[in-house]
């Protein structure tokens, strides 16, 4: 205490600073890059999807299944505060899913991925979709060792997600402008307005309307897969990742 | 709201900092922020002083520097502070812009008292 006016001095003679400037969820970065290079050595392509609640991600999954299940092996990853419903989807048509329960929690993480990951035989999944908590907001900030974004904005959400959810919308390695067959009962939602906010995020991600429904898109969508996880492929044989598998 | 996750790993991070020097007690956490981190600093702030408590930060005062969106033009080369949701470039207009700052929540430094 300073005995001239009682006051606290800011520093003790024995204060040490300690310069740090690390990022605060380093040790989810960490364990986003141990899954970056578990995924990789098995030649697992990872797709993270992202959306609000109810934009069609299930709906989606259940639609790549029909068309590429024979073609590729897949696997799902579910994220959701409450319930197995959309695991049980999954499974009903013979693909493995592991349902992640957070509770109260918005968002997964890269160790809840590690988790379920290893009640998986990525041995015998080619690609591996992660249906992340539906939300716009804190899936972004949470890597979780993915190759590829893939969001979903459904047309009854209106065409200025991307410019009210940034923080999301810049991380999109594709954008799905889902539900298209309801554009003739919405006056409001422009496709061109939409991926003009997602230009102004300087993102150059592919846009693609797209309807489960009326098939209109889905061609587009499954080719970009297709060439997202031949690229993958390509990648992990000319780095040819050894197993390292290191708990930190 | 994931800033109690966010506060978790701040927390979390603090001691493992500290455990490296015995005996010592961390009287201040810095913060620097940004507007593209998807971190609220009011809500963080209020999820660390509920959280500190009975922590080794139990005593710690902590200070959120909040900077802005800052890019770089890869077209004119320079650097301009932007809004959140439009990254043109103020000086020549172009989208091929890249941001340089105000996209994370980092943690700068921390003041440790000695025994």
């Amino acid at each position: 205490m300073c005995e001239a006016c009682g006051c606290t001095p800011a520093l003790s003679a024995h204060t040490q600073t300690v310069e740090v400037l690390s990022a605060v969820l380093s040790a989810n970065e960490r364990a986003a890059a141990h899954n970056r290079l578990h995924l990789g050595s098995h030649g697992v392509l990872a797709v993270n999807l992202m959306s609000s609640p109810g934009a069609g991600k299930t709906a989606l999954l259940e639609a790549v299944i029909d068309t590429l299940g024979k073609k590729y092996r897949l696997g799902v990853i579910e994220g959701d505060l409450e319930t197995e419903n959309d695991a049980l989807r999954i499974r009903a048509k013979g693909i493995p899913a592991i349902q992640i329960n957070t509770g109260s929690a918005c968002h997964l993480d890269a160790s809840l991925i590690h988790t379920a990951m290893h009640q998986l035989n990525l041995d015998t999944i080619d690609i591996l979709f992660i249906e992340n908590i539906g939300n716009l907001v804190c899936p972004a900030v949470y890597d979780l060792g993915q190759d590829a974004n893939v969001i979903l904005l459904s047309v009854t959400e209106g065409d200025d997600k991307p410019a009210k959810y940034p923080v999301m919308f810049r991380v999109a390695d594709l954008l799905l402008v889902s539900k298209t067959d309801l554009l003739p009962y919405l006056d409001d939602f422009k496709v061109d307005r939409a991926e003009n906010c997602l230009r102004k995020l300087a993102n150059r991600a592919p846009v693609i309307p797209l309807s489960v429904r009326s098939g209109q898109g889905m061609g587009d969508w499954l080719h970009w897969l297709e060439q997202r996880y031949q690229a993958f492929r390509k990648s992990c044989s000319q780095t040819n990742l050894p197993h390292d598998h290191h708990h930190p | 709201m994931h800033e109690f996750s966010v506060c978790q790993a701040l927390l979390d991070q603090v001691a493992h900092l500290v455990s490296q020097h015995p005996g010592g007690r961390v009287v201040g956490i810095f913060l620097i922020n940004g507007p593209l981190s998807g971190v609220d600093s009011t809500l963080l702030r209020h999820a660390v002083e509920f959280c500190k408590k009975d922590t080794v930060a139990t005593d710690a005062v902590l200070t959120i520097e909040d900077r802005p969106l800052s890019i770089h033009c890869q077209d004119c080369h320079h650097d301009n502070e932007v809004p959140i949701n439009d990254w043109t470039c103020p000086h020549c207009a172009s989208l091929a812009t890249q941001v340089i700052g105000g996209d994370a929540l980092i943690l700068a430094r921390l003041q440790i008292d000695l025994p």
